[in-house]
């Protein structure tokens, strides 16, 4: 009788959790070691960091794979992989020596091997590399010198390569895991040597990392120098920042990224959230100038849109003072950041209309100015901000820009883009190399139809051409921040870039969740040394 | 002198069959509320620029995220543009988009209605199967997949919420042909040798006319709401118009700290959506030959 009263009550409760399910996130936020963050991601493709080139991918990666030098937020190099290295003279070759006794997730030992063949296989076109490829520049070869010592030689100078390989994109992964799985295989299920190991993931649902409890490879500036405090990460994605927010507050979530200015501001009083903002290194949010047409064809008119713009204020009162108007094409935490792009075109609207006036356009009929019967009109498609194109649209009138904003989807941007159909457009990147100009300003990177590249304001000039490709091939450290700063200068003085606004990364954490720290360039959050309390 | 007294009295009471009509129509309480409110929307929509203490897109008349005040009716946006001059010049925008869409439609639609119900036949059937095919696609997402091949903007939208609903036109307007070609009149006509066009345009066009214009009202209440969702997802109005659905998605983010950036917009589409309906609900009363209350 007790017996059978007793398995009633036990099915009864195997019921109700079967009926709880989809409430487990919640629980889970609630267990004293489970990690839940709500990503604003929709659709992660790889996790493999040769090949991403993604923000969102990487905040799994970063979690789950170390790099050979490990970086901190603030640029503070550490061992990683590596224990020491050493830049030749004329920076052609790096050498390294390994750490020994570090292990793969799948039980594989790390060594020159394994870094070889990252390496080499980053630079296969059969990988398919979106970021390492062009971040490891002129790759020659690998020389293994012993199981732990080893020599990287590249075909031209590469003074940046110490950065470069903090990158989460240099991530080192297991060449044993790699050949079971294919290339197609381990971007789902990756393996590296970080303190968290991949689990599972439901596409579009949520990703589960473990800790990895051999771990106790931590770089000198981390507080956890063995296994995390963390047993398991939920990685939920929920694309809506409203969801986020209120996941959030209703403890489903520990954190999340991405939240609207407000709504943080709001966290923040109740006491009960912390926010975490971060201010990402690499390419600003800001507007490149198409010069392949009129009206921007004349660097009379790119001058004066800028100087009508009040980008201090009208950032200020998009985000309610969370985030800052940028000053220049790299933001100031990238490396070789120069602070003279400060001075360049400060908000004057006086100077703005003497500028135009010279350059021929006249006020017409609707505050709109005129030249040769063509009204000073520019097409300005926006994709991901349209509260920038309006308050900027709005500046532009004042001075008698026509700014014809519209909404765009992907598809259609990458269309105008490819087809040369617009005057202006943002772009925002986030990088940890000042070679990220590369990007938007060599003549390589314009779009043509079926070539997606980034060049959008389609300069095309050897000269331009001639001072990144020096700056990307400088011989020593010093010699690459002058180069560096030369070329954001030129890229000022020509007027085909308008820094709009520092990109921002708005996460917050509940006060139950400390030690969270970002990763290298303020995107993605690190968790190895969370803890989660009371 | 009596004779022109009886005259005049009978002349009062009888008046005439569309006076008679509108009488019916508006003395109903609904239909009533229903005219003043839209004519009020529509008035202000047209005399807008008269009206409206600020330039519907000039940004920073006011603060940011003003709440309404005397100064501001309806609040300001996030770019300090004042909200209740752009919801009295949202009409301009979204009452026509859903007229024009509307009239689109009726066009399109009644023509090959009528076209398929007199020609009859194998063409009608296969017209007529299209027709139920084309109706099993939700409108709007028809409505979006038109939109992405044609490019965003307001004329586009017109163009495809108004293709959109021509089945729903079509099919109405055949049906009532099929039983219009039927009468009496009808063979008449041909018997007296008139064309198929001629017939098309002179006897069935005025005859389906009167289900038409139940079916264009009813419809434009639908219709300002499609146009409005479209311009909602980004895909019709685009800044700095301030059309009402555009409006309603650029207040959604500050919904919880500035609701008056979603609610005047979104007050405005109601009003607009309920009035028009309220007249087509009466409208289709008064002139269904069934009921009761039509005779």
């Amino acid at each position: 009788m007790k017996t059978t009263r007793r398995t009633v009550l036990k099915s009864a409760a195997a019921s109700l959790a079967v009926l709880a399910a989809p409430n487990l996130a919640r629980s889970q936020a609630n267990a004293s070691n489970t990690l839940v963050w709500g990503d604003d991601s929709r659709s992660d493709v790889t996790f493999d960091p040769r090949v991403t080139q993604s923000r969102h991918e990487e905040q799994v990666i970063v979690q789950c794979f170390d790099q050979l030098i490990m970086s901190d937020e603030k640029s503070t190099l550490s061992p990683g992989l590596a224990t020491s290295w050493q830049l030749s003279p004329d920076s052609t070759s790096l050498h390294l020596k390994l750490r020994e006794g570090v292990k793969f997730h799948d039980g594989t030992a790390f060594n020159a091997e394994a870094v070889k063949f990252t390496l080499d296989t980053i630079v296969d076109p059969k990988t398919g590399s979106q970021g390492a490829v062009d971040m490891l520049g002129p790759y020659d070869k690998t020389e293994i010198i012993s199981a732990h010592e080893l020599k990287i030689h590249f075909k031209a100078p590469n003074a940046g390569i110490i950065d470069t390989l903090t990158e989460t994109e240099m991530s080192i992964v297991s060449p044993a895991a790699v050949g079971a799985k294919g290339n197609t295989g381990f971007a789902q299920a990756p393996v590296g040597t970080g303190p968290f190991r991949f689990v599972s993931q439901e596409a579009g649902r949520e990703v589960i990392l473990e800790r990895n409890p051999d771990y106790n490879w931590a770089p000198d500036w981390s507080t956890v120098k063995g296994p995390s405090n963390i047993q398991r990460i939920v990685h939920r994605y929920i694309p809506a920042a409203s969801t986020r927010v209120a996941a959030l507050e209703a403890g489903e979530l520990h954190a999340a990224d991405l939240l609207p200015a407000l709504d943080v501001n709001r966290l923040q009083q109740s006491g009960k959230f912390k926010g975490f903002i971060g201010v990402a290194a690499g390419l600003s949010n800001g507007a490149l100038f198409n010069i392949t047409r009129s009206p921007f064809s004349d660097i009379r008119v790119r001058q004066a849109f800028m100087h009508a713009i009040d980008r201090d204020r009208v950032v200020q009162n998009l985000y309610f003072g969370l985030i800052k108007a940028a000053k220049g094409p790299l933001a100031p935490s990238t490396p070789g950041y120069w602070a003279g792009a400060a001075a360049y075109y400060p908000f004057d609207r006086n100077k703005a209309n003497a500028l135009l006036e010279e350059a021929g356009w006249k006020m017409g009929p609707g505050g709109i100015r005129v030249k040769d019967g063509q009204p000073l009109s520019v097409f300005f498609p926006s994709l991901t901000n349209p509260d920038a194109a309006v308050a900027i649209q709005g500046e532009a009138k004042r001075v008698g820009f026509d700014v014809k904003v519209e909404i765009v989807l992907k598809q259609r941007q990458d269309e105008i883009l490819m087809n040369n159909q617009y005057e202006m457009a943002v772009l925002q990147w986030v990088s940890n190399s000042p070679g990220i100009l590369r990007v938007p300003f060599h003549s390589s990177n314009v779009p043509v139809p079926g070539k997606f590249k980034f060049n959008w304001a389609r300069v095309e000039d050897p000269a331009l051409d001639a001072m990144i490709d020096k700056a990307g091939a400088a011989r020593t450290p010093e010699e690459r921040i002058k180069l560096y700063a030369d070329l954001q200068k030129e890229i000022m003085d020509r007027a085909i870039y308008m820094p709009f606004q520092d990109q921002v990364q708005t996460a917050a954490a509940s006060t139950k969740l400390q030690g969270l720290r970002f990763a290298r360039g303020n995107w993605q959050v690190r968790f190895h040394e969370a803890r989660i309390v009371g | 002198m009596s004779g022109s007294g009886t005259l005049a009295v009978a002349m009062t009471t009888s008046r005439s069959p569309t006076g008679r009509f509108m009488r019916r129509l508006f003395l109903h309480p609904g239909a009533m509320i229903g005219t003043i409110v839209f004519m009020t929307l529509v008035f202000a929509a047209i005399i807008a620029p008269f009206v409206a203490p600020y330039d519907w897109t000039e940004t920073d008349v006011g603060g940011r995220l003003q709440p309404p005040s005397l100064e501001f009716l309806m609040g300001t946006d996030l770019h300090g543009r004042d909200v209740f001059s752009r919801v009295i010049a949202g009409g301009r925008y979204s009452i026509s988009l859903g007229v024009a869409t509307i009239c689109l439609s009726l066009l399109v639609g009644s023509m090959i209605g009528i076209f398929l119900g007199f020609i009859g036949g194998k063409i009608d059937a296969w017209g007529a199967r299209l027709i139920d095919v084309m109706l099993g696609f939700p409108p709007i997402v028809l409505a979006i997949l038109i939109v992405s091949m044609l490019g965003v903007g307001l004329v586009n939208v017109v163009l495809a919420v108004g293709i959109a609903n021509v089945p729903r036109f079509a099919r109405v307007v055949r049906s009532a042909v099929l039983v219009l070609r039927e009468q009496l009149y009808i063979e008449a006509a041909r018997a007296l040798g008139a064309s198929d066009i001629r017939i098309m345009v002179r006897h069935l066009l005025p005859n389906v006319m009167p289900t038409l214009v139940v079916l264009g009202t009813l419809e434009l209440g639908n219709a300002i709401l499609s146009t409005a969702t479209l311009s909602f997802l980004s895909l019709g109005a685009q800044p700095p118009t301030p059309e009402w659905g555009a409006m309603l998605s650029s207040g959604r983010e500050f919904m919880r700290y500035a609701p008056w950036t979603m609610i005047f917009p979104g007050l405005a589409l109601f009003l607009t959506v309920m009035s028009v309906n309220l007249v087509g609900d009466r409208l289709s009363q008064v002139l269904d030959p069934k009921s009761k209350d039509s005779r």
